[in-house]
């Protein structure tokens, strides 16, 4: 049934970029195959106006991180109608709320829909990380935790942390060290990257409403930190620090216990929760 | 012709039954424990179901083998643990294998010596339990034992139970100790009175509660509650050791656990102190009394030996109220614990457990216990709680901050942290009512809704508009 309904084109392996590309984090080259594939594809094109038309503004509060989430399920919502699937009405969203295992399915459903019979392979889905989305696929069903609004946060310090961020964020493969290890599935996120960077004491942060997001990233990179996932559900952030590990030495409790208060202090008007986890 | 264990133990057998005998009667704490309360007594009797053998522990085959009896008539055999293969009861460590005997008094007010030991089988530890109306015995031997194999003859009206281990049941996102905390006073910390704690808008199971709303009715004043957890770090700035004391006395380490801290914290962490959190009953007294060792990051195991004599040491100490965050399989005399200490006044809250499934845990299935299960902070159940209708309320369990050891917070997952929630609301109110039973009779009436399954933990104002007690809108409560 759902094979005969005009499907969404764009490929995932181009899709799970675009946000990369909108907020500059991609290398020229990169860019260079995401324009190609989308002078072709009118989906990806349409895909890549939406979030380049609505730029993040890096001096704005802390955004929503449910926009991307919102935005992303209303349009599989209006393509599951499309396809006659059940509609499940997931308009009250929490940030990094769970799915629910019809959720999930569907999302899952559709993600792999999107790549199983997918014959727009261009020069770009093979440039691109397949691995990626695959990853992202892969803690979805495992985590069950929904990865947009980490990824929303994580495109905004892109920009201000730099490379460090993209080399580092979301090694946080199934299995590992993580910051609920527990059987609660703890709200985590996983995020597309390629290299382990897991170890290592970490601290738990919880950023101030008021604070922007040049303020979060100046403070962060004055400290040597850097965002290795959230937020969670009451929205934590992990942390690692950059500087000390460039080092080749372990940060210390007294390392990490700095830097918490460091955040943590009024001045910084950063964080209003800082604690040190191992 | 030979009886069954002459035939295993040959002419040793009956140098054997006497010395058992003997090293049993020698070991046992028959007489009456001296406590501060003696209005248990009133209410003991024999244990409602004589001695029978517990199904989940008998191995047909390896007892025929054996040829052991059922002691039906007063005399049971005697059987060579050492000769026995069979399978390790579950849960129990390798090297050996455990009872617990327990002698209710008899119509004459004494404790029942006629009991006999299998071979290998030793009294480990014994203490006459009020609560009980009984003395309770640790039996141990080698492993694989069975429970008729560690104790062959019971005497009426007492029974034998498994020593199970139950499991206190949290996850929590632990940070680094030691160092960290030597380092000075962190900025932007002033601890004085008064000021208000900077964490406090991150405890959202303060605003599910409602307890602040309540404050100036009811802060816990004056109740009594019995934390049988690990250890708490009663030197954390956040818990004032006024009102957090320990009792010693049980097998259970001492050394503080991230577990008990926790639970420590989101019942009674100290209020406007300008350092970290608040509790939901944070003027009311939480008797530590340490029955789990600490185990992983944030768990620990209990025996049920330990947990029934902090049960003990929990009713000496007049408590009103008992927090029992862990979890485990169903044992009869734990069951008898919980009921009469219902009976005796005493409101027992537990978690569910974190394994996200359908089936009993206890002791928070048992009808005379709260159980609780666990929601995030939009009121969702957690995946990871159980559920089903012997789950009766649901509270706040996911991402919870509270103290850990070492002056340092954590966000803690586990319906632990949602029965800690109960019993500090319980606290609340009973502070309120003057009465732990009323404060639950009614706290079950707020949530008293159609239909079966676990109900929402109630706003305590809600509880308290129906005792004739407001809470004004302002966040002062009047009395009307």
């Amino acid at each position: 049934m759902t094979r005969n309904a005009r499907r969404f084109r764009c490929p995932e392996s181009v899709l799970g970029w675009i946000p990369w590309y909108a907020d500059g984090g991609l290398t020229p080259e990169q860019k260079g195959l995401i324009e190609a594939h989308a002078a072709e594809c009118s989906d990806c094109r349409a895909e890549l106006d939406i979030v380049v038309g609505a730029p993040f503004e890096i001096d704005m509060p802390l955004p929503d991180p449910d926009r991307l989430f919102r935005e992303i399920t209303a349009r599989i919502d209006a393509r599951s109608r499309e396809e006659s699937t059940p509609v499940i009405p997931i308009n009250q969203i929490g940030r990094a709320r769970r799915l629910d295992d019809d959720e999930l399915a569907r999302v899952e459903r559709w993600v792999r829909s999107e790549s199983a019979d997918d014959d727009d392979a261009t020069a770009a889905n093979a440039e691109l990380n397949e691995t990626a989305m695959s990853t992202v696929v892969q803690s979805l069903s495992a985590g069950r935790t929904w990865f947009a609004a980490a990824a929303a946060l994580a495109i905004l310090f892109l920009g201000g942390v730099g490379g460090a961020v993209w080399s580092s964020m979301g090694q946080r493969s199934a299995g590992s060290e993580t910051i609920y290890q527990s059987a609660t599935a703890a709200p985590e996120t996983s995020l597309p990257g390629s290299q382990a960077v897991n170890s290592g004491p970490r601290l738990a942060v919880v950023f101030l409403d008021s604070a922007s997001v040049r303020q979060v990233s100046d403070a962060l990179s004055a400290v040597g930190a850097e965002i290795v996932s959230g937020p969670s559900s009451l929205g934590v952030y992990q942390l690692r620090l950059t500087n000390v590990g460039r080092e080749g030495r372990e940060p210390t409790a007294a390392d990490l216990a700095a830097v918490a208060n460091r955040l943590k202090a009024p001045s910084s008007a950063v964080a209003l929760f800082a604690e040190a986890i191992p | 012709m030979n009886s069954p264990r002459h035939t295993t133990l040959g002419r040793a057998g009956s140098a054997l039954i006497a010395t058992c005998r003997w090293t049993a009667v020698w070991t046992l704490a028959i007489g009456l424990a001296p406590t501060a309360r003696a209005d248990a007594d009133s209410l003991c009797g024999p244990f409602d179901q004589p001695y029978q053998l517990a199904q989940a522990n008998l191995d047909g085959a390896a007892h025929e083998k054996a040829g052991v009896s059922t002691a039906k008539n007063g005399r049971g055999s005697i059987v060579d643990l050492s000769k026995l293969v069979t399978p390790a009861s579950a849960g129990r460590a390798a090297d050996q294998s455990e009872a617990l005997l327990a002698l209710a008094k008899n119509d004459a007010g004494e404790i029942p010596t006629g009991f006999e030991l299998g071979v290998g089988a030793r009294i480990s530890s014994s203490f006459f339990s009020p609560v009980l109306c009984a003395t309770l015995a640790r039996v141990t031997g080698p492993a694989g034992a069975t429970l008729e194999q560690l104790v062959t003859i019971v005497p009426e009206g007492s029974t034998v139970v498994p020593n199970d281990i139950y499991l206190s049941a949290a996850e929590e996102l632990r940070p680094i100790e030691g160092e960290a905390e030597s380092k000075g006073e962190p900025i932007g910390r002033v601890q004085s009175v008064g000021q208000p704690d900077p964490y406090v808008s991150l405890q959202y199971g303060l605003a599910i509660s409602g307890v602040r709303e309540a404050r100036e009715l009811s802060a816990g004043g004056g109740v009594k509650i019995a934390l049988l957890d690990s250890a708490p770090d009663v030197k954390h700035r956040d818990l004032s050791s006024n009102s957090v004391r320990s009792i010693s006395g049980s097998d259970a380490a001492s050394r503080p656990g991230v577990h008990g801290t926790l639970m420590a914290g989101v019942i009674s962490a100290v209020e406007g102190n300008g350092f970290g959190i608040m509790g939901l009953a944070p003027d009311a007294e939480l008797i530590s009394i340490p029955v789990c060792t600490p185990a992983g990051r944030a768990g620990g195991s209990c025996t049920i030996f330990d947990l029934l004599k902090g049960l003990d040491q929990a009713w000496d100490a007049e408590v009103d109220l008992v927090n029992l965050s862990l979890s485990g399989p169903a044992n009869s005399l734990l069951e008898r614990g919980v009921a009469r200490l219902e009976e005796l006044g005493v409101v027992v809250v537990a978690a569910a457990g974190n394994e996200g499934s359908k089936e009993k845990h206890y002791p928070a299935a048992y009808p005379t216990v709260i159980g609780v299960g666990s929601i995030d902070r939009d009121g969702r159940l957690s995946p990871a709680s159980n559920r089903g209708d012997w789950v009766e309320i649901l509270a706040p369990g996911v991402e919870v901050l509270s103290t850990i050891p070492g002056d340092a917070f954590a966000f803690g997952n586990g319906t632990s942290l949602a029965a800690a929630h109960v019993t500090g609301a319980l606290a609340v109110l009973t502070a309120a009512t003057g009465n732990a039973k009323t404060a639950r009779a009614e706290f079950f009436r707020t949530v008293a809704a159609p239909g079966r399954g676990p109900k929402h933990l109630p706003r305590v104002c809600d509880v308290l508009a129906r005792l004739d007690l407001s809470c004004s809108a302002d966040g002062l409560a009047t009395e009307r």
